[in-house]
C-alpha cells in the first residue's frame, strides 16, 4: 500500500510534466498572442513586450524556462497584464477563498448527501425514502447557476438575511449561500448513489448471513454495509471535489466571492496566458492528487483491492 | 417434542407479476438432534420456507402460519426477538460462501461478532473461543487464519468459516441452505463430513436443504421431498430411495448420475484414424506479481502447463479437474480465446496457434463453445431469437431475415425450446432454458467441435441430466466431436468416450472413460472417485482418500507439480517433470512414485483395486 501510494506519487510528477508542455503548446498555437489588441501596437514595441517576457525564444526554450522556474523557484512567472503582479500572488489571493468555500460545500454535500441517501436505503419504500428521492430529483435540477440567483431573490431581497455578495474575510454570513449554491446539486447526486448502491449492498448475501447471525441492525449498517456502499460514492466524490473547486466561477460571479474561479475567467478573456497556464496547472494538480487519495481510499474500503 | 415446528406456513411474494406462492401451507417438525434433508428442485420453495421462519425473507415476501421453535412462535416476531435467536439457538450456513461473507471484515471479527451477539464471553477469551472453533472446523494455522479476509481463502476454507459462525454459540438447529452446491466434489465430501461429525458431538439438528438426492442419501435420518411449495412425500432415506411413492421423487432420483452404474455415453462413431483435433505441448503461463514491494519481481502462474491430447470425429473427450485445475483455460487456449504460450493446437491439420483474429474467423463456425453461467453468458438485452441468430449473421450474411428466422426456430426445436420463447429475454427464462438457448447458438451452425465449459455446474441434478441426454442426442445426430469439462467425474462419465484428468494445469492421466472410472491409476483420480457421494442410504460414504489432502491444491506453491512424486523432488529438485506413460494401451498416466509397484501388478494380471489400495503419500 505504502509503495502503491509512492509509485503513484513518483508518477505523478511526469503526468503533472506533460499537462504543462501540453498546456503551453496549446497556448502558443492558439491565433493571437498576449500582446494582441485591437489597436495593434508598433512592431518595435511588441518585440520588445515579448523580449522582455521571453516570448521571443523559441518553443522548446520557452517551456524550459517555464519547467525550470517552476520546478526551482516554484515561479509561475508575471502576469501579462497586471503588470506589478505575479501569477503565484494572484492566485495566492483567490485560491484560499475558492479553497475555504468550496472545502466547506464538499464537507457539506458529503455529509448530507451521504445521509439523506443511507436514510432513504434503510427506510426503502417508505414516505421518507419517498421524499428524499423527490427532493435530490428536484435538488439535481438546481445547478450553481439556478441556485444562485434563487438564494440572492430569497435570503438578500425577500428576507434581508444575508449579505447579497462579498467576502469580509470569510465570516460566517458571506460563507452561506456560496456554499448552498454549490453543493445543492453534487449533494442530490450524491444522494442518489449512495441510496441505490446501499440497497444494493442491503440486498446482499453477506448482509443476509449477517442477519441470520443476530446482529444488530445498527451493527450491520455501520460494521457490513457502510464500507461497500461507499464504493461508488468514493470514486464520485474525487471529480466532485475537483469540479466545486473549478466550477467556482459562477459562484465568484454572483456572490463576488473574490476566489481564484474569477481570475481564471477574466485572465482568459483578457490574454493573461500566464495566469491561465498557472490556474490550469494548479487544477491539474488537485485532480491528480484527489483521483490518487481516492484510489486509496478504494483499498481501505475493499480489502481485495491491492496495487 | 420437536425442536422446529411449522404449522400451515405459507410464503407469498408480491412481484409485478402478480402474487407468487412460494411455500403452501406447510406442515414440517424437526426433532432434536435429528438430521432432516430437504429435497426438490429450484423453486419447490424449500429455501425460502426457512428463510421465512429465521425472518430473512425479501422485502416483497410475506409469511404466514405458524412456526415454534422449542415451544416459542418465532414468524413474524419484531427483529429483536428474532435476533436473540438467530445465530444463537439456531445457526445458517448459506450456498455461495464468498457472497455470504462480509469481503472487508477479517473472518474472526466476523466470528467474534456472532459471539459477542450472543454471550458474554469477550476480549482474549473470546478470540480464543473463536481460534479454537476455527481449528474444530479444519482450518489449517488457525490463530494465523483469524486476521484473513474472506477472499484469501478457498472455497471450501470459506464455507468451514460458515460452519464456524453458525455453530459458534453452539445452536440447537443448523440450517444448511445447499451448503456444498458450488464447491468441488472432493471440497462436497469434505465439508458434508464436517457437519455430519460437529452436529453429532454437539447434539444440533440439521435441516440439509439440496437439490441433490445424492447428498441426503448418507447423512440424513429422514427426508423430505418438495415440488411447488407443497411437502410430495416424506420418510426414512431407505423408503424415499428404494421404494419412492411419488414421480417427482422417482425423476429427482434418476436424475442422480449413478457413477457405479453409469448411462452409456452414445454410440462412437466408427473413426478414422485422423483426429479432427491434435493439442501438443499446450502452455498457459500468466506473469504475476508476487511481492508488494516498490518494484516486485513478475514470476509466472502456470495455468496449463503442457497438455497433449486429441479428439476424433464423433467422441466426446472428458476433462476433469477441481477449481483452478485450468480445465477453462485449457478450452479456451485450445479455442485460442486465450492465447497459448506455447504449444500446438492443430484442427483437422491446419495448425491455429499464432493465426491471427481474421485468418481464426473462418475456424470459428466449426469450433463452438457452451459456458458454464447460462444466464450471464447470454446479452440480457438480446432476445433469444437475436442471440441464437446472430453466428448466422456473422457466417452467412448473404441469408435473408425469413430463412434466419427458419433457422433459428429450427435449432429451437433441436435443443427443445417452445417456438413461443423466440422473443424472450433471458431473466424471464430458467437456467435450463437459458442453457439450451446457448447450446443452440453453439449448434446453429452445425460445428465440428463443441466444447462445453461446465456447461451443467449451474443446473439442478434434474435440468443437468436433460441438458446432458440433449447434448448426446445431438452428438448422435451430428456426429459432432465434443469436449465436455466439468468437476464432476460422475457426469462426465455419463458423456465422455475418453476422460482426461487434470491436476493444477497438468495432465495425470487419460484412458478411456471405463478405464479411469473402473481401473484408475493415478492416486489424484482415485480420490476424486472417492469423493464422489453414492446416491444409497445403505451404502456408507466413502472418506476422501487421505493420499492428497494437505491443501497444496495452489499451483503457486514450489514443487507443486510433483505433489506425487515426492522421491523425485527430493533427488531432482522441483524444476523435475514428470513423464507421461503409457502402462497399458491407451491408457496414459502420468508419473507418480507407487506407479512402478503398479505396473508389477497389472503385468501380473492382477486388478486393482482403487477403494483399499494404499499410496504412499
Amino acid at each position: 500500500m505504502l509503495a502503491y501510494a509512492a509509485r503513484r506519487t513518483l508518477l505523478a510528477a511526469p503526468t503533472l510534466l506533460v499537462l504543462i508542455v501540453l498546456c503551453y503548446v496549446l497556448m502558443y498555437f492558439s491565433p493571437g498572442g498576449p500582446f494582441t489588441a485591437e489597436r495593434p501596437l508598433p512592431p518595435q514595441v511588441l518585440a520588445n513586450i515579448e523580449a522582455k517576457y521571453g516570448l521571443d525564444k523559441p518553443l522548446h526554450a520557452q517551456i524550459w524556462d517555464y519547467v525550470v522556474a517552476i520546478v526551482t523557484r516554484f515561479d509561475f512567472g508575471p502576469s501579462f497584464v497586471y503588470k506589478d503582479r505575479s501569477v503565484n500572488e494572484i492566485i495566492a489571493q483567490g485560491f484560499p477563498v475558492t479553497l475555504t468555500y468550496g472545502s466547506i460545500s464538499f464537507v457539506a454535500a458529503t455529509l448530507v448527501g451521504v445521509s439523506l441517501g443511507v436514510l432513504a436505503a434503510v427506510r426503502h419504500n417508505t414516505l421518507l425514502d419517498f421524499i428524499a428521492v423527490g427532493a435530490t430529483f428536484s435538488a439535481q435540477a438546481l445547478p450553481n447557476f439556478v441556485m444562485a440567483p434563487i438564494l440572492v431573490i430569497v435570503f438578500t431581497w425577500q428576507l434581508g438575511w444575508l449579505p447579497g455578495g462579498g467576502w469580509s474575510g470569510g465570516k460566517w454570513e458571506y460563507i452561506v449561500m456560496p456554499v448552498i449554491a454549490l453543493s445543492t446539486s453534487f449533494m442530490a447526486s450524491i444522494a442518489r448513489i449512495t441510496r441505490s448502491s446501499m440497497l444494493e449492498v442491503l440486498n446482499s448475501g453477506f448482509i443476509r448471513t449477517a442477519r441470520a447471525r443476530g446482529i444488530s441492525p445498527a451493527a450491520i449498517l455501520w460494521r457490513h454495509a457502510m464500507k461497500p456502499a461507499m464504493l461508488p460514492v468514493v470514486s464520485y466524490l474525487g471529480p466532485v471535489f475537483v469540479a466545486m473547486i473549478t466550477g467556482s466561477v459562477l459562484v465568484d460571479l454572483y456572490f463576488s466571492t473574490g476566489g481564484i474561479g474569477l481570475s481564471y475567467v477574466n485572465a482568459a478573456l483578457n490574454r493573461d496566458y500566464a495566469v491561465m497556464l498557472g490556474v490550469t496547472i494548479l487544477y491539474g494538480s488537485l485532480t491528480i492528487a484527489f483521483n490518487l487519495l481516492v484510489d486509496l481510499l478504494y483499498a481501505w474500503l475493499d480489502p481485495r483491492i491491492r496495487y | 417434542m420437536p425442536i422446529l415446528s411449522a404449522r400451515n406456513l405459507s410464503v407469498q411474494f408480491k412481484t409485478g407479476d402478480g402474487r407468487v406462492d412460494a411455500v403452501k401451507s406447510l406442515n414440517l417438525e424437526i426433532s432434536a438432534a435429528e438430521c432432516l434433508g430437504i429435497v426438490g428442485e429450484s423453486g419447490s420453495g424449500k429455501s425460502q420456507a426457512f428463510l421465512a421462519c429465521m425472518g430473512l425473507l425479501a422485502a416483497n415476501g410475506r409469511a404466514s402460519g405458524s412456526v415454534l421453535f422449542d415451544g416459542r412462535e418465532i414468524l413474524n416476531i419484531p427483529e429483536k426477538k428474532i435476533n436473540s435467536i438467530r445465530g444463537n439457538e439456531i445457526g445458517m450456513v448459506f450456498q455461495d460462501p464468498l457472497a455470504s461473507l462480509t469481503p472487508h471484515l477479517q473472518i474472526g471479527r466476523q466470528l467474534e461478532e456472532a459471539l459477542q451477539a450472543h454471550t458474554e464471553i469477550a476480549g482474549a477469551e473470546s478470540k480464543k473461543v473463536c481460534i479454537e472453533w476455527l481449528d474444530r472446523v479444519r482450518i489449517p494455522e488457525a490463530a494465523h487464519r483469524f486476521s484473513h479476509f474472506p477472499h484469501q481463502l478457498s472455497g471450501g476454507m470459506r464455507q468451514r468459516v460458515m460452519i464456524a459462525i453458525a455453530m459458534i454459540c453452539r445452536p440447537r438447529l443448523l440450517i444448511a441452505d445447499e451448503p456444498t452446491t458450488s464447491l468441488d466434489v472432493t471440497v462436497q465430501a469434505e465439508i458434508l463430513d464436517l457437519m455430519e461429525a460437529i452436529g453429532k458431538s454437539e447434539g444440533t439438528a440439521i435441516a440439509l436443504i439440496t437439490h441433490d438426492m445424492g447428498v441426503v442419501a448418507q447423512m440424513c435420518e429422514r427426508i423430505v421431498v418438495m415440488q411447488k411449495g407443497e411437502i410430495v412425500e416424506q420418510g426414512s432415506p431407505e423408503s424415499i430411495f428404494h421404494s419412492p411413492g411419488q414421480e417427482y421423487t422417482k425423476a429427482l432420483l434418476d436424475a442422480v448420475p449413478h457413477f457405479d452404474k453409469p448411462r452409456k455415453a452414445a454410440a462412437r462413431r466408427k473413426t478414422s484414424a485422423n483426429p479432427v483435433l491434435a493439442v501438443q505441448g499446450l502452455k498457459v503461463h500468466y506473469p504475476f506479481r508476487r511481492t508488494r514491494s516498490l518494484l516486485g519481481r513478475a514470476s509466472k502462474l502456470k495455468a496449463v502447463d503442457g497438455i497433449s491430447f486429441s479428439v476424433q470425429p464423433g467422441e466426446t473427450l472428458g476433462i476433469v479437474g477441481e477449481s483452478g485445475c485450468g480445465k477453462s483455460t485449457l478450452a479456451r487456449s485450445v479455442l485460442q480465446l486465450i492465447t497459448p504460450t506455447a504449444g500446438s493446437v492443430s484442427w483437422l491439420g491446419r495448425e491455429l496457434a499464432g493465426l491471427s483474429r481474421a485468418k481464426l474467423k473462418p475456424f470459428r463456425k466449426e469450433l463452438q463453445i457452451v459456458f458454464q453461467d447460462p444466464t450471464a453468458s447470454l446479452d440480457p438485452r438480446m432476445t433469444l431469437g437475436a442471440t441464437i441468430g446472430e453466428p448466422l449473421a456473422v457466417f452467412r450474411p448473404g441469408m435473408n431475415s425469413r430463412d434466419r428466422r427458419r433457422a433459428v426456430l429450427a435449432a429451437m426445436e433441436k435443443v427443445g425450446l417452445e417456438p413461443g420463447l423466440l422473443n424472450r429475454y433471458p431473466h424471464e427464462l430458467s437456467g435450463g432454458q437459458n442453457q439450451r438457448v446457448g447450446i443452440a447458438r453453439a449448434m446453429i451452425n452445425e460445428p465440428r467441435l463443441l466444447v462445453c465449459d461446465e456447461a451443467v455446474s449451474a443446473l439442478d441434478v434434474s435440468i443437468q441430466r436433460q441438458i446432458v441426454d440433449l447434448l448426446k442426442n445431438l452428438q448422435e445426430e451430428f456426429g459432432l466431436a465434443m469436449i465436455f469439462i466439468s468437476h464432476d467425474l460422475a457426469v462426465v462419465r455419463e458423456i465422455a468416450h475418453r476422460i482426461l484428468v487434470l491436476y493444477l494445469g497438468r495432465a495425470v492421466e487419460l484412458a478411456d472413460s471405463d478405464a479411469i472410472c473402473e481401473t484408475p491409476l493415478h492416486p489424484y483420480t482415485r480420490s476424486l472417485i472417492a469423493a464422489i457421494p453414492v446416491p444409497d442410504p445403505r451404502i456408507p460414504r466413502k472418506r476422501p482418500v487421505e493420499c492428497r489432502r494437505g491443501d497444496l491444491n495452489s499451483v503457486l506453491e514450489p514443487g507443486a507439480a510433483l505433489r506425487f512424486l515426492p522421491s523425485k523432488l527430493e533427488s531432482d529438485g522441483a524444476s523435475y517433470i514428470p513423464k507421461f506413460l503409457e502402462p497399458l494401451p491407451g491408457h496414459f498416466v502420468e508419473e507418480f512414485d507407487s506407479i512402478h509397484d503398479d505396473q508389477r501388478t497389472l503385468a501380473t494380471g492382477v486388478k486393482s483395486d482403487s477403494g483399499r489400495k494404499q499410496f504412499p503419500r
